[in-house]
């Protein structure tokens, strides 16, 4: 199988003096397109398992694997290189900037890598845009969007360098059953079309029961992992 | 016209009363056992319906009328699942799907099943808390539970509850199926869960000469 993201007997330690660990050496691989989850109690180590994943934050020990590119030896430009060209995120809370128009904040991460923005870019923030829906409220400030649009911005922005996974955090956290239903609808449709690889952290089951694996931590370590088909 | 063939037309038509009469007939005139009407009519009309993950013309609503003619065939069977019961054991049996399992089609066929084999069986059916499973063994002195799991959210529910009573009750025989365990029998095949598929898998594991 084609792995595009892989991660090898993982540990992570929290504090200097008093030292918790939270993650205890979890191996973890993720085939390209896919689409999965990870659901698991509060404070289990979900967020710190994405973190890690997405290269936010590093392990105390342990590897992982980007398209084939171990992180390990990686200095930090390289790394935020690799990131901003592979992953894409969305958290809960979705971190738009605020004096900003849910345009310029899906536009950010091309500025971010440094790129002009020109014909191509803005054709392909404005496809995104029709894609989640979003072309009534596009020059609106994100201040000035309702929580289910301000959290397809952060889709839209995710998808902006064609980001091959996605990474996200209690995406649908702060949304209605229905508003839910339609970042999910959302998430499988660029998956489908993109063949973009979700790994989906939720509380919900609403969304969890539809994704096609669901990853169960308990204590920093997998209990289950298990398929829909 | 074979038998599948005309359910199924009945069955996709929601023409309840035909699909009733039809395997009615088929069990009074001993064309068919219940096994087979189990197996080769229901279980299989039940696994070519769509979802909607797959289909999105898929409607919940005839989803939920298909379930309901297939509940109404399967009260409508006790009569032939006494007449066809092998033996009576001197055991207890419980199915009972774990938190969250809403789906019970299945685990009430399974429940047929047990009397079958000779178990006095208490089906309890669908999202059973999982801190009165320990409760439930006690009180009705199981010596067999069968779990039914067909959402694999729920395979958690299951896991932690097998968990349980393998630890408070570990002389009780557990057994599960369901389409949620599909591709995942090894989360319980670990905890010394049997899998079963049918009744050949039951009647091998828990049948009188067993
Ligand atoms: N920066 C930090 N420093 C020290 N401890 C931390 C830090 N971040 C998280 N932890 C601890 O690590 C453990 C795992 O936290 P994490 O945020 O990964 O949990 P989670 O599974 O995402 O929980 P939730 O569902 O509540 O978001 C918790 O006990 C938490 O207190
Ligand atoms: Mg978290």
């Amino acid at each position: 199988m084609d792995n595009i993201l892989e991660l090898k007997n993982i540990t992570k330690f929290y504090g200097d003096k008093i030292k918790t660990q939270v993650l205890f050496g979890l191996d973890l691989s993720f085939e390209r397109g896919s689409f999965n989850s990870i659901i698991g109690q509060s404070g289990s180590g979900k967020s710190t398992l994405l973190n890690i994943l997405g290269t936010l934050d590093r392990p105390t020990d342990g590897d992982i694997i980007i398209n084939g590119k171990n992180t390990k030896t990686l200095n930090a430009n390289a790394l935020s290189q690799l990131r901003n060209e592979n992953l894409g995120f969305i958290f809960q809370f979705h971190y738009l900037l605020p004096e900003f128009t849910a345009l310029e904040n899906i536009l950010m991460p091309v500025r971010i890598l440094g790129k002009k923005i020109d014909k191509e870019v803005m054709a392909r923030a404005e496809e995104l845009i029709e894609l989640v829906g979003l072309s009534k409220v596009k020059n609106n400030l994100a201040t000035q969007m309702s929580g289910g649009q301000q959290q397809r911005t952060a889709i839209a922005r995710a998808l902006m360098n064609q980001a091959s996974i996605i990474l996200a955090d209690e995406p649908t956290g702060n949304l209605d059953s229905d508003t839910t239903e339609q970042i999910y609808d959302l998430m499988r449709m660029i998956n489908k079309k993109y063949q973009t690889t979700f790994i989906i952290i939720t509380h919900d089951q609403s969304v969890a029961e539809k994704t096609d694996r669901i990853i169960e931590i308990k204590d920093g370590r997998i209990l289950m992992d298990v398929r829909k088909k | 016209m074979p038998l599948f063939e005309e359910f199924n037309r009945a069955f996709q038509a929601l023409d309840q009363e035909h699909c009733i009469q039809l395997t009615y007939d088929a069990l009074s005139n001993e064309i068919i056992s219940v096994e087979d009407l189990y197996e080769n009519v229901l279980r299989k009309a039940l696994s070519v319906l769509t979802d909607k993950e797959t289909d999105p013309t898929h409607k919940i609503w005839r989803e939920h009328v298909q379930s309901s003619i297939v509940r109404t065939i399967i009260e409508m069977t006790y009569p032939f699942v006494i007449k066809q019961r092998i033996e009576i054991l001197n055991k207890k049996a419980a199915v009972v799907c774990p938190d969250g399992e809403q789906h019970e089609l299945g685990a009430r066929m399974v429940s047929d099943y047990l009397r079958m084999l000779g178990y006095e069986t208490y089906f309890v059916g669908r999202d059973t808390p999982r801190l009165e499973f320990l409760d439930m063994i006690k009180t009705l002195n199981l010596d067999v539970v069968a779990i039914s799991v067909t959402n694999y959210y729920n395979l958690s529910k299951a896991l932690q509850t097998v968990v349980d009573v393998k630890e408070h009750f570990p002389e009780v025989t557990l057994v599960a199926g369901g389409r949620g365990l599909d591709a995942n029998a090894e989360v319980l095949v670990k905890h010394d869960v049997l899998i079963t598929h049918d009744l050949n898998d039951l009647k091998r594991i828990l049948g009188g000469n067993a």
